[in-house]
């Protein structure tokens, strides 16, 4: 072998390697018996951390999730909608309260540290809330050091709590060990100083965490079937129980679910094994779900960068597992499907999809979903939408009996229908939204508002900034400057005419902004032609001059009825068929100007291509000069035959 | 099939010979939507009249344009419905009256318009009742239907999978519609009865109209108003599905109305005629 190529292999090999090891900071390895009678989690963990701040850390925080179930004093169940009425009604009855405790925590030297353990509330001060607990080391950790902890610990699994626990023999486990919290360095995210990042359990808005690597063994009754996220490594059977175990690297988060029903259909995209489980009856959906992934899986790789996981796994959960569905984690997501649901409603592409580009959006690139939830859900939301409707063309959230509704329309209309659409900006955290507004403001509006940045800047620029960001953020913590410096970085590299100065007035509306976007055509005038009098050349004559050697004039006034100011494309179109198109930079209150055509203008449209697509009413975009009454008689006359039909269908009934 | 044809010639010749009833029927049914529509059809004309958008509604449906329709102008689908549960009462009295009308010239032979109004209003309060009572057990049978398909209730996280609700559901759908149908068999030939016989009470017209289900000519009327029932009704879902506009779609549509004003006539003829038969 050539010795200089030996070289470079070599460090190539030292250079992914050193890059996979950049990735984790700790490495989780769990050994759980899952106890079905008694509904509880026996956990053993060993937890390695690796200090990469500057800092000497003397104290660690974790997340206790499921102790946002153990009462209803929680900060999880006093949040405003954190538990739906219909999941926790039955709460009582059968005690399906959860919780999590800690039984040991032994250092390296051999000490147990659980007795410098105390419940923190960073959030909202809430004594009765325990899910964040701190520990003291029991010496401190320099810059680059590791410490090991082996962790004893027990859970008592929720029933049918939001995301997680048990209901028949189905069972989830989302969110369901104990956790370390993020140190942020100095830098990371905006910090001025090095501090434990460790939010309390709210209802909304799940992840912030560092990259880990985990190997995990469950231990069940020997009839359930595992599905996990990650590679399975181990399945084993003996008298009572089955043994699995699973790893993944460089994930977030680690997931799984037990029951003796799963089902598990297999497809494959390139070399990554695609996993579907369900419930036997429901084994039928996995096609749909293949296809969908496999286009997202091509659409992002391309976009963005390729799914660098050998799994993914997508649970439908049963009928009675429905608390569980439409969720992101680490190489396993859930959907949500009925069988009643006839194909034309298309909610399990629509989740898959969604959850899917959440493998990208908080997965590899890691934002904090509690304090900025925009970062991921409004990007998840925006790519959903691009991803679904350039598969079924504009109507891939129904297609039903000619009614066709589009992802990126139902989007809008969601948000626009809100109850209170303009109550809060993007920049909040995700348990300070109130009236539903996390929905509806940190998914649609970021997405809207995202739509329309693509309008301005185009989709070439629009997918330089993505790639920009992808590559730049992948596998670290960008906070939303990070990304608002990158979309500045491209826009003044590609646009500097248009943008010298960049997008940050754009953000200043939109993101950080409540502003109403509202552009309307007020008025089209046809202008008398004018008779030009008076003294001329000759100053002894006093003339009337014949006024239109100079075509026709028309009048156009727009109008901006809300605060929010974006430059607008003005089309008109004329009666010979020809067009012309102008911009009015869309400061003032009005704006009009006169148009001089040797024809007649037909109609004026405001934002032809749609590219504001923020702008709520689409109505008052454009004005025709003569009303249309073909599209009149046409609409009209498709609205008499269906009543019509309806109306005699009454002779059936008397 | 001597007999299926002698016991339709009659009635379509009958059926023709009363063309003013039809077109009467005709002409109310387009009136009547007319009337349901018009504030849908103004308030679309009112938002979108001077604007570019008509032309991709009337294209097809347009998800946005509709929502934003909808969202600027929240007066409209109240006032729709408002109006629409209106047009449906009107109508409902019109069908009770038109069906003994239509009753009324097909038995007394007489295809005038003055029999038409005569029979239905003499007849108008015998068939609302009959109605009343034809609506009172499909609620009672819709309850029992509903008691079945939740009898192990429906809450989604109690139940163990969806598919045997979707096989109830369709158990129930099927009983559901195959009881409406010949109960409304039934209902149709009491009204005949009503009128060949002109009780004051109609419970006897009822017990005649059940018993004649089970006769000769009952059966074979049942086969046959079913059978041309269900190819009007398909005649229509091929026209509703069909993405036709403009003029074409107007007449179709018309016509598509027209057969099946005419079926409801003919339908009716047949009863007349086998009942007819069968008291001779
Ligand atoms: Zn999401």
């Amino acid at each position: 072998m050539d010795s200089k190529f030996f070289t470079i292999i070599l460090s190539l090999v030292f250079c992914l390697s050193a890059n996979a090891q950049a990735v984790s900071n700790s490495s989780y390895v769990m050994d759980i018996i899952l106890d079905v009678e008694n509904k509880k989690l026996t956990g053993k963990t060993t937890l390695d951390w690796t200090n990469t701040s500057e800092d000497d850390i003397t104290e660690m925080y974790f997340h206790l999730y499921y102790n946002g179930f153990k009462n209803s004093e929680s900060t999880f169940f006093k949040d405003d909608g954190g538990i739906p009425d219909f999941l926790s009604k039955d709460i009582d009855e059968v005690c399906g309260w959860g919780w999590s405790k800690i039984n040991t925590i032994i250092s390296e030297n051999g000490k147990d540290l659980l007795p410098s353990l105390t419940f923190e509330q960073p959030d909202d001060s809430n004594s009765d809330d325990r899910t964040v607990f701190k520990i003291i080391l029991d010496q401190p950790l320099a810059p680059g050091e590791s410490v090991t902890l082996d962790i004893g610990w027990e859970a008592k699994i929720p029933k049918t709590m939001p995301r997680t626990g048990y209901n028949k023999d189905f069972y989830f486990f989302a969110q369901w060990f104990p956790k370390v919290g993020v140190y942020e360095s100095k830098g990371i995210r905006g910090a001025d100083k090095g501090k434990w990042n460790c939010h309390q359990y709210h209802g909304s808005g799940e992840y912030y965490a560092d990259f880990s690597d985990y190997t995990v063994s469950m231990t069940v009754p020997k009839d359930y079937v595992v599905a996990s996220s990650g590679q399975q490594l181990e399945h084993t059977i003996d008298e009572q129980v089955a043994r699995w175990k699973f790893q993944v690297n460089d994930v977030i988060d680690f997931t799984w679910a037990a029951s003796p029903h799963f089902e598990l259909v297999e497809d494959t995209y390139k070399d990554i094994s695609i996993k579907h489980y369900s419930y036997p009856y429901k084994s039928h959906v996995a096609p749909r779900y293949f296809n969908t992934l496999k286009f997202a899986m091509e659409f992002l790789e391309e976009h963005l960068g390729p799914y660098p996981y050998p799994t993914l796994t997508i649970l439908d959960p049963p009928i009675h597992g429905l608390f569980t569905g439409g969720m992101e984690y680490p190489t396993l997501i859930t959907s949500i499907s009925f069988n009643f649901f006839p194909e034309g409603f298309r909610t399990p592409e629509t989740l898959a999809t969604h959850e899917y580009v959440h493998q990208y959006f908080m997965q590899m690139v890691a934002s904090h979903e509690v304090e900025e939830p925009w970062l991921d859900e409004g990007f998840t939301t925006y790519w959903e939408a691009r991803i679904l409707d350039s598969l079924f063309n504009n109507n891939s959230m129904i297609c039903l009996s000619g009614v066709k509704v589009g992802t990126r329309a139902y989007n809008r209309h969601e948000f626009l229908n809100s109850e209170h659409p303009y109550i809060a900006s993007n920049d909040l955290k995700s348990y300070e939204y109130i009236d539903g507004g996390y929905g509806t403001i940190a998914y649609n509006k970021t997405a809207l508002w995202l739509q329309t940045l693509e309008g301005l800047i185009g989709q070439e620029v629009m997918d330089r900034i993505w790639k920009t960001y992808f590559l730049r953020w992948k596998f670290k913590h960008p906070c939303g400057r990070d990304f608002v410096d990158i979309v500045n970085e491209v826009v003044m590299e590609t646009l500097s005419t248009e943008y010298p100065s960049g997008m940050d007035w754009f953000f200043e509306q939109t993101l950080y902004g409540t502003a109403r976007c509202d552009y309307a055509v007020g008025s089209i005038t046809e202008l008398e032609p004018r008779e030009i009098r008076g003294f001329f050349e000759d100053y002894d004559a006093c003339e009337v001059l014949d006024s239109e050697n100079s075509g026709k004039k028309t009048r156009i006034e727009l109008h901006r009825y809300g605060d929010m100011q974006l430059p607008v494309e003005i089309e008109v179109n004329y009666s010979d068929g020809s067009k012309s198109h102008s911009t009015w930079n869309g400061k003032g209150r009005s704006y009009s100007f006169v148009t001089q055509d040797t024809t007649s203008v037909l109609s004026v449209v405001i934002d032809p291509e749609n590219k504001l697509y923020i702008d709520e009413n689409v109505l008052n975009n454009s004005m025709l000069m003569e009303a249309d009454r073909t599209s009149y008689k046409q609409v009209s006359g498709s609205m008499h035959h269906l009543f019509s039909q309806l109306i005699e269908s009454l002779s059936l009934l008397f | 099939m001597d007999k299926v044809r002698e016991y339709t010639r009659s009635p379509l010749k009958s059926t023709f010979q009363n063309w003013r009833t039809i077109i009467l029927l005709f002409i109310l049914t387009n009136l009547l939507t007319l009337l349901a529509v018009q504030p849908l059809v103004s308030g679309l004309k009112a938002s979108l009249e001077t604007t570019v958008l008509y032309q991709d509604l009337a294209r097809g449906f347009d998800f946005t344009t509709l929502a934003d329709v909808i969202r600027n102008n929240t007066t409209l689908m109240p006032s729709f419905f408002g109006n629409l549960g209106l047009v449906l009462i009107v109508s409902i009295l019109w069908n009770v009256l038109s069906s003994a009308g239509i009753i009324g010239v097909l038995l007394h032979h007489n295809n005038q318009l003055s029999r038409f109004w005569s029979s239905g209003s003499i007849y108008f309060f015998r068939f609302f009742r009959l109605a009343l009572y034809y609506l009172l057990v499909l609620s009672v049978l819709g309850f029992l239907g509903y008691k079945f398909f939740a009898k192990d209730g429906l809450n989604i996280l109690q139940l163990e999978n969806e598919d045997f609700l979707i096989s109830r559901f369709y158990l129930v759908f099927f009983f559901f519609l195959a009881l409406a149908s010949i109960l409304k068999y039934c209902i149709d030939s009491t009204k005949v009865y009503i009128q060949q016989k002109d009780h004051p009470l109609i419970h006897f017209d009822i017990q005649s109209g059940f018993r004649f289900l089970f006769t000769k000519e009952g059966s074979i009327g049942y086969g046959l108003t079913s059978l041309l029932l269900i190819l009007t009704l398909f005649l229509t879902y091929l026209f509703l599905q069909g993405a036709i506009s403009g003029v074409i779609a107007t007449l179709i549509g018309q016509a598509v109305l027209l057969i099946r004003v005419t079926s409801r006539v003919l339908r009716n003829a047949i009863l007349v005629k086998l009942i007819d038969e069968r008291s001779r």
